[in-house]
Formats: C-alpha cells, sequence, structure tokens
C-alpha cells in the first residue's frame, strides 16, 4: 500500500497545473484566511455607537482651592472639539469662572469648519473659579457647574451637544459619581439637548440596542 | 497552467475579500451594496400619519406640516450647522434636488439648531429646498424614526403615503440618492 502522501501529490499536482504548494503553504493560507474571515464577519457588522456619557467620559476633582480640573476619556474612534466646550456655574452658587486652560489637541482640517482643534483619547481642562471662599471650606454648599461638549465619531456622525450638571463637594478629590450619590464626593449628571415634559420616543419605548 | 492560474486567481480573491470585509467595505468586491449606516430599531413607532401631521416653522415664519408633500417621495434630512458631516453632504441634496424636483422628489431640511444659524447658514449657502429650524423639535422627531442617540446627519426617505423607505444615520452619498429615487420616485402625471 502506498503511503498516503505519494498517493495525493499526484492529484494536487494536476490541479494546481504542476505548481506544486508544500502543505505547510497551504497551511499557512488555510489558517491566514480563516482568520482574516472570522475577523471580517465581526467587522462588517454595522457599528454600534457609544451613548455619549461613554463616548465621551467625563470626571471632575478639585485640584486645588481655585482650580476644577475636568478630564474626559474619548474612546477610540471619536474626538471633542475645543471650541465646543462651555462653562457655567450655576445661579445658586457665587463662584465665578475664569479662563479655561485645555490640554493641547490636534489641529484638524475639517471641510466646513478649516482648522479646528479636537481631542482623542483624552482632554484636560484646568478651570479657575474665583471668589470660592466660602465654597470651597468643607462642609459649605457644593459647587454646580455645567459643563457642555460636543463631538463627533469616525463613523460620520456627530453628537448633539452633551450638558452635564457637575456637583462638586467643596474641598472633595472624589471622582464623578453616578446620580444620587452627591455626598459622597462630586456627582455629575448629563443630558442632551432634548425637549423637556416630552412622551417617550420609540427607542426609550422599545430599549432597543441601535 | 490553467488550473495554476486558476487556483492563485482563487486565492488572491479570497484573500481581497477578506481584507475588504474587515476592512467594512464589502462592496469593493460587490457582495452587497455599500451601506455604512447605523443599524436602525426595526420598527419605527411612528405612523405615517403622524409624520405628516408633524409642523415645522421655515425660515420665513410660515408653519407647514409635512403632509403637503404626502404625494412626493419625501426625503428629510436632520441636520445642525455644528455637525461637518451635515454640512457637508448638503450641496449633494442640493443637487439630487435640482435634477429631480420635476419628478416629485421633495426634500426639507430640519435643523436641531437655532433659527438664527440656520439663518446665516442660507444667508452663505444656496440650500434649494425648506429649512426648518427647531433645535428642540427636530431631535425629537428624529428620535422617533429610531435614531436613538439623536446623532447626526440623518435621513428618512417617506414613499408617497409615508412609508419608509430608507432610514440612514450618516451622511448619505449620491450614489444612494439616485438608486432611491430611480426606484422609488412616483411617475409624472
Amino acid at each position: 500500500m502506498k503511503p498516503l502522501k505519494q498517493t495525493m501529490l499526484p492529484h494536487w499536482r494536476a490541479l494546481s497545473g504542476g505548481w506544486c504548494f508544500s502543505a505547510a503553504v497551504v497551511r499557512q493560507a488555510v489558517l491566514i484566511l480563516t482568520i482574516a474571515f472570522m475577523t471580517s464577519t465581526v467587522r462588517a457588522a454595522e457599528p454600534d455607537l457609544l451613548e455619549p456619557e461613554r463616548a465621551f467620559a467625563l470626571s471632575a476633582r478639585f485640584k486645588d482651592q481655585k482650580t476644577v480640573e475636568l478630564r474626559y476619556k474619548v474612546a477610540d474612534g471619536y474626538y471633542l472639539y475645543r471650541a465646543r466646550f462651555k462653562f457655567m456655574v450655576e445661579p445658586t452658587t457665587s463662584a465665578k469662572l475664569g479662563i479655561a486652560k485645555f490640554s493641547k489637541g490636534k489641529m484638524k482640517h475639517d471641510p466646513t469648519f478649516g482648522w479646528v482643534e479636537t481631542y482623542r483619547d483624552s482632554v484636560r481642562i484646568l478651570l479657575p473659579v474665583a471668589t470660592l471662599a466660602k465654597e470651597t471650606e468643607p462642609g459649605q454648599p457644593p459647587l454646580r457647574l455645567k459643563v457642555t461638549s460636543q463631538g463627533c465619531a469616525d463613523a460620520g456622525v456627530c453628537y448633539p451637544p452633551l450638558h452635564q450638571l457637575l456637583t462638586l463637594q467643596p474641598g472633595s478629590l472624589g471622582v464623578v459619581l453616578p446620580d444620587g450619590e452627591a455626598d459622597a464626593g462630586s456627582t455629575a449628571r448629563s443630558r442632551q439637548s432634548t425637549p423637556q415634559n416630552m412622551p417617550p420616543t420609540l427607542s426609550e419605548v422599545l430599549r432597543k440596542p441601535m | 497552467m490553467p488550473q495554476r492560474f486558476l487556483i492563485t486567481a482563487i486565492l488572491v480573491l479570497a484573500t481581497l475579500a477578506a481584507v475588504a470585509l474587515w476592512l467594512g467595505r464589502a462592496d469593493i468586491v460587490g457582495l452587497w451594496s455599500a451601506d455604512n449606516s447605523v443599524k436602525f430599531p426595526s420598527e419605527i413607532a411612528i405612523s405615517s400619519g403622524a409624520v405628516y401631521s408633524a409642523k415645522f416653522t421655515d425660515l420665513h415664519g410660515d408653519a407647514r406640516t409635512l403632509g403637503q408633500w404626502d404625494r412626493k417621495l419625501l426625503i428629510v434630512n436632520f441636520w445642525a450647522t455644528w455637525c461637518g458631516p451635515c454640512k457637508e453632504e448638503i450641496p449633494i441634496l442640493v443637487k439630487i434636488q435640482a435634477k429631480f424636483g420635476e419628478r416629485d422628489v421633495q426634500f426639507i431640511g430640519i435643523a436641531a439648531d437655532s433659527r438664527a444659524n440656520v439663518s446665516n447658514f442660507a444667508e452663505s449657502t444656496v440650500v434649494n429646498y425648506p429649512l426648518f429650524p427647531d433645535e428642540l423639535g427636530a431631535m425629537e422627531f428624529s428620535k422617533r424614526l429610531g435614531n436613538r442617540l439623536g446623532l447626526l446627519p440623518h435621513t428618512v426617505i417617506f414613499g408617497p403615503g409615508g412609508a419608509v423607505l430608507y432610514n440612514k444615520l450618516g451622511a448619505i452619498s449620491e450614489i444612494e440618492l439616485n438608486q432611491i429615487i430611480a426606484k422609488n420616485a412616483p411617475i409624472n402625471h
């Protein structure tokens, strides 16, 4: 009985027109194609875009008595526009804001806006808070700060301006906590520019992922 | 030799297909048409009647309901001046409106933006279809059409009678529009 290898080789040569692929090459080709097709199945799916709070994750703290430090962690494939940031203190707070200092972003040429500074990965913002003597003392009312940001995804869509309310506990160097935990440090609530007191949207009813 | 060529060709094509798929560009190899749109909920819980009764105020201050275009192929484009991809696609929409306006194709632009911003934009850019600035209402309407996160641009194409024929997040291409209109535009009367 002939060894299997010898019986197969002539058949393979006939198929390949005399070009004999070694078994190792064939195995490698099959492996590469298999991996490529397996990964392609994932990538070919339509993108699921992140909730804005996850695409542009905000944390905040008092860096010192006169400065609030804001940090955004920007998800891969997303970016924020520097020019779209806005900061306001709520009227109930006597504090006044100085001029924000931003970490260096990346200049991007936008076909419609021209050269704009954008942030990927992260952005750090130092926000001077003036006349804050009382607010920064422990036991005093928290500083309520409204932060607006706006960004887009590389998928070719833009998020509406995102308004987030930060409640920074005086003297706290804590992190941003979920809603309802204001007493533990600082909190951030966010909402998009959507109507108030409107009936639930289709998606809110269905609660289906995109 | 032919078999050798055949096998080589198959391997090359398979590799190209795999790479194209991996890049999300299945259209390169013609496996299916290009559609980079974001997936929407399969159902749209807004009736055609509700769509056609939706009322917006144009830049001249005139309130108009979408029902006035119920016999046309109605292409509703949600946009804003702060949205780069939105502004980028508008010249294409203008071009298609000019090309197919006489075939009962009607674009409208509903802007999630202020009246002042939209007016300024309209002064510097020729737009040959109605623009409706409605900062809050635009987003709500868009969301009801399946745009859960309120992302822009968002384009929805309604057939005569109000059936949703196409629903896309992200810029719509001239090729897509031409194909949809060729297939669905009302026959001239």
